[in-house]
């Protein structure tokens, strides 16, 4: 069915990936996803967008589900706004106005050629995400090597991969980021940048970016947006970025308490909130938007109220990317019944407090100060949503339990330490 | 069946328009005004009635014109003569009175103001110049709006 399941981003945007591959969707699970693989080194963003992101869009036109795109689907069964849903506004689609809206669309006549044509378009990516490679001073626990160098190094030296990681970091190379630089300024209506790391504010070719947008013009124009690790405040990087009108920083955290510490090793609550402050004061003062990103796992969402919290105090967003399914023995799923309900209680109370009633549409466009403390609460009913609705999952204990103990001998460190209320539940599968 | 389609095509090939409903209330306390109300420019037979509504299915994708002319009041202090528009929607959105801001009125009061209470002879314009549901992506805050 049309409506379900399709989306405006095929016709908007696409991703470049750190090893310099293409990809149709930020959200996409790459895993469900077969399709011939294509990279920057020999074919252009151009080519990969009009040409072989075709079967793509014919699916999506067909009114067909795309299995790539199941995380959406997840997080839309919950309640949650998903990436569907914010693409399909972005070309004015409105959920309760599906049809009409559809076809009053600015991009209906090319959405229609595209129907018309195997899938084919001739428009341009305007909206983009860039990751700029796995250059990265954390080694959080939810990570992997594709995004994180210092756990790339860590992994290989504890044997959790044989090999050292080949980062192949496709934005080192001078000549395909200039390449890709004058690409994206070619672009007519280039909208919306968002780039990804690693830790963003430490890549190199972030802040070279930055220099060519601004070169070109485009930081009066191009709405830029980018999460950091909160680790970092590096002057010369944030002169630059104040020179571009309407910024979007995520601000990653998982947790309020030193939990933060074990998940996003090995930085230090104290530091990552003086820096969260600093992040907050400089997003008020240019007027730019900011947002809490957390990607909630089973150890930090018997917490997340202290993260929602912290949000309605200051007035901020928060906003996370899907419930997370990699890796498996991280979701939130693994949670025994007595945790899950803790965590509801806590939950609900926010609810109470916030005189939650559910709207049958959420807000989507959540980037807006006047709609925060709204669009906070659903998020906040989506994880409850997930929760309740979640079986418990205990095919993953032996993974969860043989993971941490590996990458805990290294750090010295244990969980227990963080997470005091786990401790049974650890003890009981073998930790 | 508007809600079961299930491919783009036929979408496409669907024929959508939008419902318009006005509502309009008349004060005759001082004599029925005399004033004609044109939708997209075409004027709407109207009774002598004190309250109207009025529903018409017009296009999806052009532009929406209301328009109320009011002349030959005479103007008292205790008693008054006037139209309201009272509500405009258009496919259960509420425009009027939620986007007054958007109204014309050029009156022989000189009054510039933004409002759906007709007290003064004059022109009451309400003009959509796009597509109603782009319009209504940008009145509403749903942030950027990709064009082509």
């Amino acid at each position: 069915m049309l409506k379900k399941y399709f989306c405006g981003s095929p016709w908007i945007h696409m991703r470049i990936e750190n090893n310099g591959d293409y990809a149709f969707c930020r959200w996409q699970r790459n895993n469900n996803y077969s399709a011939e693989k294509h990279n920057i080194k020999h074919t252009s963003p151009l080519e990969y967008f009009q040409k072989h992101m075709a079967d793509i869009r014919s699916t999506m036109l067909a009114g067909n589900p795309v299995t790539a795109c199941e995380s959406c689907y997840i997080m839309e069964k919950n309640n949650k706004v998903s990436g569907r849903q914010k693409q399909l506004l972005k070309i004015g689609v409105l959920e309760g106005h599906f049809e009409k809206s559809l076809i009053s669309s600015p991009l209906f006549q090319s959405i229609k050629y595209s129907d018309q044509n195997k899938g084919h378009t001739f428009l341009e990516p305007v909206d983009w995400q860039i990751d700029l490679g796995n250059f990265c001073n954390s080694a959080c626990v939810m990570c992997s090597p594709k995004f994180s160098s210092k756990l790339a190094n860590e992994w290989h030296h504890i044997g959790l991969i044989d090999q050292p990681y080949d980062n192949n970091n496709w934005a080192q190379n001078e000549h395909l980021l200039e390449k890709f630089i004058t690409c994206l300024s070619g672009i007519k209506n280039l909208n919306y940048l968002h780039f990804l790391g690693g830790e963003t504010l430490i890549t190199p070719a972030f802040k070279k970016m930055l220099k060519a947008l601004k070169n070109a013009g485009l930081n009066e124009k191009v709405v830029i947006g980018l999460t950091t690790n909160l680790t970092v405040w590096p002057e010369d990087v944030i002169d630059i970025l104040r020179t571009f009108k309407n910024v979007h920083i995520g601000l990653s955290i998982e947790s309020m308490n030193k939990l933060n510490d074990y998940i996003r090793w090995p930085s230090k609550i104290s530091s990552i909130k003086e820096n969260l402050k600093k992040f907050i004061d400089l997003t008020d003062e240019k007027k730019w938007f900011a947002s809490l990103r957390i990607t909630p796992n089973l150890f930090t969402v018997f917490y997340i109220d202290e993260v929602y919290r912290y949000a309605l105090q200051n007035n901020i967003g928060v906003e996370s990317c899907n419930f997370i399914y990699k890796p498996s023995f991280l979701k939130i799923d693994l949670m025994p019944d007595e945790l899950k309900q803790i965590t509801l209680k806590k939950l609900r109370g926010i609810l109470n407090e916030n005189h939650y009633t559910e709207n049958k549409i959420p807000v989507v466009n959540v980037r807006r100060k006047e709609v925060v403390r709204q669009s906070l609460i659903e998020d906040v009913q989506s994880v409850i949503k997930y929760i309740e609705n979640a079986e418990t999952d205990t095919s993953q204990y032996q993974n969860l339990v043989s993971f941490i103990k590996t990458i805990e001998k290294n750090r010295g460190n244990s969980v227990i330490e963080y997470a005091p209320e786990y401790e049974n539940f650890l003890r009981n599968i073998g930790y | 069946m508007l809600q079961n389609m299930k491919t783009f095509s036929e979408i496409s090939d669907t024929d959508y328009n939008l419902n318009l409903t006005l509502k309009i209330k008349v004060i005759d306390q001082n004599g029925y005004p005399d004033f004609r109300l044109f939708l997209n420019d075409q004027q709407q037979i109207l009774g002598q009635q004190n309250a109207f509504i009025i529903k018409k299915q017009i296009p999806l994708v052009t532009p929406i014109s209301v328009r109320v002319e009011l002349k030959d009041k005479k103007y008292s202090l205790n008693k008054e003569t006037a139209v309201v528009i009272e509500k405009i929607e258009i496919d259960d959105i509420n425009v009027i009175p939620t986007y007054n801001d958007i109204i014309e009125y050029k009156n022989d009061q000189n009054k510039d103001i933004k409002t759906n209470y007709l007290g003064f002879n004059g022109i009451w314009n309400l003009l959509i110049d796009e597509p109603f549901f782009q319009w209504y992506h940008q009145k509403s805050g749903q942030g950027m709006l990709i064009k082509d």
